[in-house]
């Protein structure tokens, strides 16, 4: 397998990514916010639908056991207005999502900020820049 | 088993919401033909027709004129005002009919996710006025002769706003979006809507209305790129008086409204419901 776990950590509340409206369609009382956690794995599939865009990936632990994950974002409507598109991320991408956990323990969280291993960051996901005009 | 009624209200509202959007537009084909062919035309100058012109996309401010705003919830919530304009002190004036419905509502919360939350936005519902607003989504206002057009990106609603002087139609409703009738007075379009049903709320916090809404609009610009919306809402039945609140706009001259369909990733978002929910 191509993938491995490069990095799992959780900072406290204040060092998160600055927490963007990512569940706009549903609040975000599912995500444990005053956590956030960086987790690198590889990309099975963008599902780049509405409501929101799902990303799902799969990360070994350090006992290269693998576990799917999922990270959901924006709608896609938001995402392309910043320059995502269903293409940005591809099938077999090594990334690493930054974002904050559920609270019930579920491999799942929030994808606040999404980058390649290379260092290629992808568009911010937030609202546009004049919103609050 | 709730998966399969969602999806059930999912898919029939597929179809219906898609049919009447576009049998929307089908009735103003020269006009949106204009509209794609020069995406980046916004107006600002009267038509013949009318005392000003809001053709354009509109994005929704986040920030807020009334102070709802907050860095978690941006621009999600209104802020009700006495009618005069004064702050509301306490909870909203609700009847007792009103006071029921709320009980009986469950917003999400703390411990409250989408999938045990009974908000008819998590079903895919229409999301009524005033509360599509506060969705963080373009709306695109196309002024035809006789009407004036509101196209929702989110949930891909269309809204008609009639101007040639008729009065609201006899019985009208129970319907989503409501029957709205439209005057200028001065360059501020006046819009009266009635026939809403009583399923949708008034925000995130399961804050309900009533058949008996009645909804007052005043739709100006403030400056070239900002479009104001005054609300008064009077709804007897929900509430012991008139509220009235605002949501401001800003014009976007570059965009075009998307497609937007709730349902698309329904049986996928709902499995990932399943997974991150609270409440076991």
């Amino acid at each position: 397998m191509k993938f491995k776990l490069r990095a799992c950590f959780v900072v406290a509340a204040g060092l998160c990514v600055g927490s963007l409206p990512v569940c706009a369609h549903h609040g975000t009382a599912e995500y444990d916010n005053t956590k956030t956690i960086s987790l690198q794995g590889t990309v099975t599939a963008l599902q780049y639908l509405n409501p929101h865009a799902l990303i799902l990936f799969t990360v070994k632990d350090d006992k290269g056991q693998a576990a799917n994950w999922t990270a959901e974002l924006q709608s896609p409507n938001l995402l392309s207005r910043r320059g995502w598109s269903r293409s940005t991320l591809k099938p077999e991408d090594q990334i690493i999502v930054t974002g904050h956990p559920v609270k019930n323990g579920a491999k799942a969280m929030s994808g606040q900020k999404v980058v390649f291993i290379d260092g290629r960051e992808t568009p911010y996901m937030g609202l546009p820049a004049d919103s609050s005009k | 088993m709730r998966s399969p009624i969602i999806f059930q209200f999912c898919t029939s509202f597929l179809l219906c919401r898609s049919f009447l959007f576009f049998a929307g537009l089908l009735l103003v084909p020269s006009v949106l033909h204009t509209q794609a062919s020069q995406p980046g035309k916004a107006g600002g100058q009267p038509t013949s027709q009318t005392p000003a012109d809001f053709t354009g996309v509109w994005y929704p401010s986040t920030g807020s004129t009334l102070g709802a705003a907050t860095p978690d919830n941006p621009g999600q919530q209104f802020v009700w005002l006495h009618p005069e304009g004064k702050p509301l002190k306490g909870p909203l004036p609700l009847t007792a009919w009103g006071l029921e419905r709320l009980n009986a509502n469950r917003p999400i919360g703390p411990n409250t996710t989408a999938i045990d939350s009974n908000d008819p936005d998590f079903q895919c519902f229409p999301s009524g006025l005033p509360r599509i607003y506060l969705f963080l989504y373009p709306l695109e206002i196309i002024h035809t002769p006789g009407r004036v057009l509101m196209l929702f990106e989110y949930g891909h609603v269309i809204r008609q706003i009639f101007t040639d002087g008729r009065g609201h139609m006899q019985d009208a409703g129970p319907t989503w979006m409501g029957d709205s009738i439209g005057h200028w007075e001065g360059d501020t379009l006046v819009t009266d809507t009635t026939g809403f049903n009583d399923k949708t709320w008034l925000g995130y916090g399961g804050q309900p209305h009533s058949d008996a809404l009645h909804l007052i609009e005043r739709i100006h610009r403030i400056d070239h790129d900002s479009l104001m919306i005054d609300i008064t809402l009077d709804d007897p039945k929900a509430y012991s008086m008139p509220l009235h609140t605002q949501k401001k706009y800003i014009l976007k001259p570059d965009w075009n409204i998307m497609e937007f369909v709730c349902e698309d990733n329904s049986l996928n978002f709902l499995e990932y419901e399943k997974k991150v929910r609270i409440q076991q």
